[in-house]
């Protein structure tokens, strides 16, 4: 099972679930929602947070978010 | 409708799309900030004349991404749409959306059509829509979704009158869509029992009820109790059912959008993706924001320096005015030592406050901000903060009023309450004055090297102190506090544009007017309870304060009469006397009752410590810092014929003075921003103790 927070910088791939509904419910509202391509943008230098592009939108989501987010 | 009637519309829309520009726009200069009732999230309200409605408010609601949101800030809006009172919703929605991201913004618009609400909606950043290769067919939006649909330019005013001209209609002449959403089995009779029991007759409404019901404060405890079965019973389990609406909207604002918007593919590689890369690369981006802080931190200082001059200035003229041409009686004392010394240490702060929130607002409204917080939310997290803890605490090192005021912009409540406790750890300019007698007191003027000057390195080991203090306690709090609320990151990174200057200059004025308002009142009172400490003493101490002062001077004239008997009768005052009882406890720290008397004065301003030596030494004007040196230097202690002002002594004030809470206006404000006398009571009881043992230990090691 492929996480977001395992893409690498540049890579794109689509969202396919988000397991934790109290975090879903943010991310779905900004547009973060199964079956959208998301790319990851960079990573900061420790890998704790990273910036993502959906859409038009840049999203900076902590390691331990990303883990939550299951791609296809 | 008629225009003398309260009537208001709600301006609503996600967070960075451009919606107090468009509330600018719309209402100029006719706006006031107020409080939610309850909550403090600030409440911007305007008004505009319009030909058919006549005079309307337009209140300014929080940016929020759904109807099902996650801050406390974001749920005002919620208890803006679900009053029970009718009278009280708006009678309009003006809907802000960037037109960059139709179908994110889209989510939230048909939400809120779906309340039964007239609403307009307003495409806002058209123009860098365009730019990013998107056209949108506004007339083609506006027939799918059946609304008005209206272009603005909020940066540049274009389409306003055409946006009031859409208000005005839909206030005179109501258009209501009819409920868009394809509600499931369990939603509709979830929605439909609840209806019934309140008497709500719109579904959607009544839905929103059966998901908020829990906060909703109109409801009685009964209500609550119903509700609460009839949603157990449909097995209607609020946050699934919160997704899955939101995922059937998406699925049918994704067509809509194709429709009207058309794509096509331009360069990448402009010049704000460019300086993002900067701006968020792991080192060249700490690189640039370690520099702007310090342009930052230079401009507080260089910028508010002159206009804190003119204001102490003008108010020790109108003191001395008052003290020269009014009778010597109590109350032109009140007039001229408490209230205007009270109200020159509540202005005296305003050049720092507006240059700092001036610059902040240009940071955040220029949208760089946030990649800040971005930057360091990695290494603010390890101490329990937030990436935003830090525009905090590099404001804290100017003043710690308004750096507490800026803590608003973090979401956690938790990591803001931190932020706030621990940011008046940090060294402020109130201190410098302190610092430099001290240090010039004490610490010989030599150079290493050379060139590094010892004083310029105890002062700025003297900041690293405070800082390594703030983050240690702040990792400490996090221990200790409590919350269910998880810290979430999760934030967007606006598009980089041109701050708006209308926009920044209202940012400072209410911050400056909250300031001047809220925490002056507390500062007032207090500068007047320490004049009339210092001021006044037991019964017929004042009296024999006078003649000990005569029998000195007949003795020798060396100093004047005047100063010699300001110094005895503050001796003899309350303060003194409180001094003197505080002597026992100050002591092991390598305190006399004079500088007791100068903590218990500092309370009001740090900077008060030297005008108090002043007086204390009987120096007559406090800016005569050389002559005061001198005095301070030779004073001995009575029994033992020993310096008081020591290394050991002098170093051990220092710390003191750092780690102590000596500041009624920061107290005032985190009771303001906190909403209770809780937080300011622990932060004033930690800090008093960390600067005890602080200044215990360095003046036992010292000495």
């Amino acid at each position: 099972m492929r996480t977001l927070e395992s893409l690498s910088p540049g890579e794109t791939a689509i969202v396919k679930d988000i397991q934790h509904e109290q975090m879903a419910s943010r991310l779905i509202s900004m547009g973060l929602i199964p079956g959208v391509e998301i790319q990851l943008v960079r990573k900061s230098f420790s890998g704790a947070t990273a910036i993502f592009r959906i859409r038009q939108m840049l999203l900076a989501l902590r390691k331990t978010e990303a883990q939550h987010i299951i791609l296809k | 409708m008629s225009g003398k009637s309260a009537c208001h519309i709600a301006l609503i829309g996600n967070p960075n799309v451009g919606k107090s520009s468009v509330f600018n726009r719309l209402t100029g200069l006719r706006q006031k900030v107020g409080n939610f009732p309850g909550v403090t999230v600030d409440k911007k309200t305007g008004s505009i004349e319009l030909p058919l409605s006549g005079t309307v408010e337009v209140v300014d609601l929080p940016g929020l991404y759904s109807l099902y949101p996650t801050s406390e800030d974001e749920k005002v809006v919620i208890d803006s749409l679900l009053q029970q009172d009718t009278s009280k919703l708006p009678k309009a929605i003006v809907f802000v959306a960037d037109a960059n991201d139709l179908e994110r913004n889209l989510l939230l618009c048909t939400q809120l059509m779906d309340t039964g609400i007239p609403l307009v909606l307003v495409l806002n950043m058209l123009d860098t829509a365009e730019k990013a290769g998107l056209s949108i067919q506004t007339d083609r939006l506006s027939n799918q979704l059946n609304i008005a649909v209206v272009a603005v330019n909020g940066r540049t005013g274009e389409g306003v009158e055409a946006l009031k001209k859409a208000i005005d209609q839909q206030l005179h002449n109501p258009f209501i869509t009819a409920i868009q959403y394809p509600f499931s089995d369990a939603e509709r009779k979830t929605a439909e029992q609840v209806g019934n029991l309140l008497g709500e007759q719109h579904l959607y409404t009544a839905l929103l009820i059966a998901h908020h019901f829990r906060r909703l404060r109109f409801l009685t405890p009964d209500q609550k109790e119903a509700i609460m079965e009839i949603v157990t019973m449909h097995g209607f389990n609020a946050p699934s059912v919160q997704l899955d609406e939101m995922m059937t909207r998406f699925k049918k604002i994704a067509p809509i959008v194709q429709q009207s918007v058309s794509r096509k593919p331009v360069q990448n590689g402009s010049k704000s993706t460019r300086f993002d890369q900067l701006a968020t690369h792991p080192v060249w981006g700490l690189v640039l924001f370690t520099g702007l802080m310090i342009l930052v931190f230079q401009s507080i200082f260089a910028w508010s320096e002159w206009p804190m001059t003119q204001i102490e200035t003008a108010f020790g003229w109108m003191a001395g005015f008052i003290s020269e041409h009014l009778p010597d009686v109590w109350i032109s004392r009140l007039l001229s030592e408490g209230v205007i010394a009270g109200m020159s240490g509540v202005l005296v702060f305003i050049p720092q406050i507006a240059v700092l929130f001036f610059l902040i607002s240009l940071l955040e409204e220029s949208g760089y901000m946030a990649r800040v917080v971005y930057l360091l939310d990695n290494l603010m997290r390890r101490f329990g903060l937030n990436g935003r803890s830090v525009v905090a605490l590099i404001s804290g090192g100017a003043c710690a009023v308004p750096a507490i005021m800026s803590t608003r912009t973090i979401g956690n409540w938790k990591e803001r309450l931190l932020t706030i406790l621990v940011t008046p750890l940090i060294s402020c300019s109130a201190r410098i004055p302190v610092f430099t007698i001290l240090i010039a007191l004490t610490i010989p003027s030599i150079k290493i090297g050379g060139w590094l000057n010892v004083q310029g390195l105890v002062f700025l080991g003297l900041y690293i102190t405070g800082t390594v203090a703030a983050l240690l306690s702040a990792w400490v709090f996090s221990k200790l506090i409590k919350t269910e609320e998880p810290g979430f990151l999760i934030m967007e990174l606006p598009r980089y544009q041109m701050p708006q200057w209308k926009n920044v200059f209202l940012t400072v004025y209410e911050k400056v007017k909250t300031f001047v308002l809220e925490a002056g009142k507390i500062i007032l009172l207090v500068s007047i309870i320490l004049w009339f400490m210092a001021s006044y003493g037991p019964p017929g101490a004042m009296e024999k304060a006078e003649k000990e002062a005569k029998a000195a001077y007949s003795l020798s004239d060396e100093i004047p009469y005047e100063q010699l008997e300001a110094s005895y009768k503050l001796e003899a005052s309350f303060a003194g006397k409180l001094g003197k009882i505080m002597e026992p406890v100050i002591e092991p720290l390598g305190y006399d009752w004079k500088i007791g008397i100068a903590l218990i004065t500092s309370f009001a301003a740090r900077e008060v410590f030297v005008g108090t030596m002043a007086t204390i030494y009987a120096v007559g004007d406090s800016n005569d810092e050389l002559l005061l040196r001198e005095r301070m230097k030779n004073a001995k202690h009575p029994d033992s014929g020993k310096p008081v002002f020591t290394l050991a002594a002098a170093v051990s004030l220092m710390i003191f003075y750092l780690f102590a809470m000596q500041c009624m206006s920061t107290l005032a404000v985190v009771r303001r921003e906190t909403k209770s006398w809780k937080w300011p009571a622990i932060q004033f009881a930690y800090m008093t103790l960390l600067a005890y043992v602080g200044s215990f230990l360095a003046y036992t090691i010292l000495s």
